[in-house]
């Protein structure tokens, strides 16, 4: 199944960037990224729907809460998302 | 029993907040650690917390709210994150250990004490002003002091020292759920405050405004950013170390919601008005002196007296008998009772909560009164 994954630097951060999009209308998954995901290891982060991801990093940005790091998950794997 | 020690701690706490923290116990783990619904309502449940006391207390997001054990806890962060050996600070004159411990636990500090006594507060913002020249590393200042309820100006020195390039770390033990409270308005750095006393959540929690990243005091798992072995620099992790106290948190959330529902307005009218009714009574008492502002817009709901010929222990431990409950001698803040002069034998402090009743000062005023009628003096 292919969706997005938006890595945020904290828990706390995360839930406020959960909370912009539910207000917004875009519904997202809060859950744990997957541990090889990044160098830090252990974070968390916003699961959505391809389809939704520049829609929710504009609203994202605006609100000044853009994630560390941008992740798609096609085929079974994870590749990198740079704007 | 009568309570009249709030200013200790709140013992009568809304049923709003048992009821929390007995479902934190059943029902949840600790955030940022798993994945699971236990772990996701422990992270929803801290997350409302710090969002409600975002708002409380005007911080700019909730994750520059962060949980403490205490105030005590917070004003070791703050402190230690702003000032380090040969620094010079400012404080008032009404510093609990609290402060004045952990500022000769750095060590080689100069502190500056500006105090004022009667309590002027032209000549205390003067005072300020003058300090500030000296561009000390921070200026620490106490809201409303535990001993004897003065209200502060903290909006003014606020203001003083914005002006002058010098953070503000403020004590709000005793104001916070009493008194407007507000990390915008007072461009502090830091506040810290108890959630156990004016916001009615329990013992073991408090929290730390924060509008500096702050030195973390405690190091170690936050659950995030596990492969790195230095602390998260982001708030509020960098200074959350450990497991939470989930119980205490719930409670927390509860005691904020019920100090938002009541209003601090309402809260503060009642105390002063309980405190102002004792007073009147115990003015009639012989030898009783009660240490009350002349503006009653500089007075709190904490009242300290003291009786000629009587000592300040001596007296409590007779109330306590009585089932009456308050505190005596120097309320863990010397700098404060030195500052009035009443170092030498402490007083006696009584301090209301949103739950005590006029009957309730009425009982405590004749049990004082024959009290003080018996034969025993020191």
């Amino acid at each position: 199944m292919e969706y997005a994954l938006l890595i945020a630097r904290s828990l706390t951060r995360a839930q406020r960037m959960w909370r912009r999009l539910q207000n917004s209308g875009i519904r997202a998954e809060l859950r744990k990224a997957p541990v090889g995901l990044t160098d830090l290891g252990c974070s968390y982060a916003l699961q959505l729907p391809v389809q939704r991801l520049e829609e929710a990093l504009r609203i994202l940005q605006y609100a000044d809460l853009s994630p560390a790091s941008v992740w798609i998950r096609e085929e079974n794997r994870y590749r990198e998302w740079k704007q | 029993m009568i309570y009249l020690d709030a200013a200790a701690t709140t013992l009568e706490k809304p049923e709003s907040v048992r009821r929390a923290m007995a479902r934190a116990v059943r029902e949840m783990s600790t955030p940022g650690r798993g994945d699971h619904p236990a772990s996701r309502l422990a992270a929803e449940t801290a997350y409302q917390c710090r969002q409600l006391a975002a708002e409380l207390f005007d911080v700019p997001d909730p994750e520059h709210v962060v949980f403490t054990t205490n105030a005590t806890h917070g004003l070791n962060i703050a402190i230690r994150s702003l000032v380090q050996p040969g620094d010079r600070v400012v404080c008032s004159g009404w510093e609990h250990n609290a402060v004045m411990r952990v500022l000769q636990g750095i060590g080689d500090v100069e502190i500056v004490v500006v105090d004022s006594w009667p309590f002027d507060v032209r000549q205390l913002l003067r005072d300020v002003e003058t300090a500030l020249q000296q561009r000390p590393a921070a200026v620490i200042w106490n809201h409303v002091s535990n001993v004897f309820g003065l209200i502060q100006p903290v909006g003014r020195i606020g203001a003083l020292c914005r002006k002058a390039g010098v953070p503000l770390i403020v004590d709000a033990s005793q104001s916070a759920g009493v008194l407007p409270v507000s990390l915008d308005y007072w461009d502090a750095a830091f506040v810290a405050m108890p959630g156990h006393k004016g916001l009615y959540g329990p013992q073991g929690t408090g929290l730390l405004l924060c509008a500096k990243e702050g030195e973390p005091l405690l190091r170690g798992g936050t659950g995030t950013q596990s492969r790195s072995w230095k602390m998260p620099r982001q708030l509020p992790d960098r200074l959350e170390a450990g497991t939470h106290n989930m119980p205490g948190i719930a409670g927390l959330l509860e005691g904020l919601r019920f100090v938002r529902q009541r209003g601090t307005e309402s809260i503060l009218r009642h105390e002063r008005e309980l405190v102002y009714r004792a007073a009147e009574q115990m003015d009639r008492l012989p030898g009783v002196r009660c240490c009350l502002q002349e503006d009653p817009a500089q007075q709190s709901g904490v009242l300290s007296f003291t009786v000629e010929g009587r000592d300040s222990e001596e007296l409590a431990l007779r109330l306590a008998e009585r089932r009456i409950a308050l505190r005596a001698g120097l309320h863990c803040a010397p700098l404060a009772h030195r500052t009035a002069g009443t170092l030498e034998g402490g007083t006696v402090r009584m301090s209301p909560s949103v739950f005590t009743t006029r009957q309730q000062i009425d009982s405590f005023t004749k049990e004082l009164g024959q009290i003080l009628r018996e034969s025993v003096q020191i």
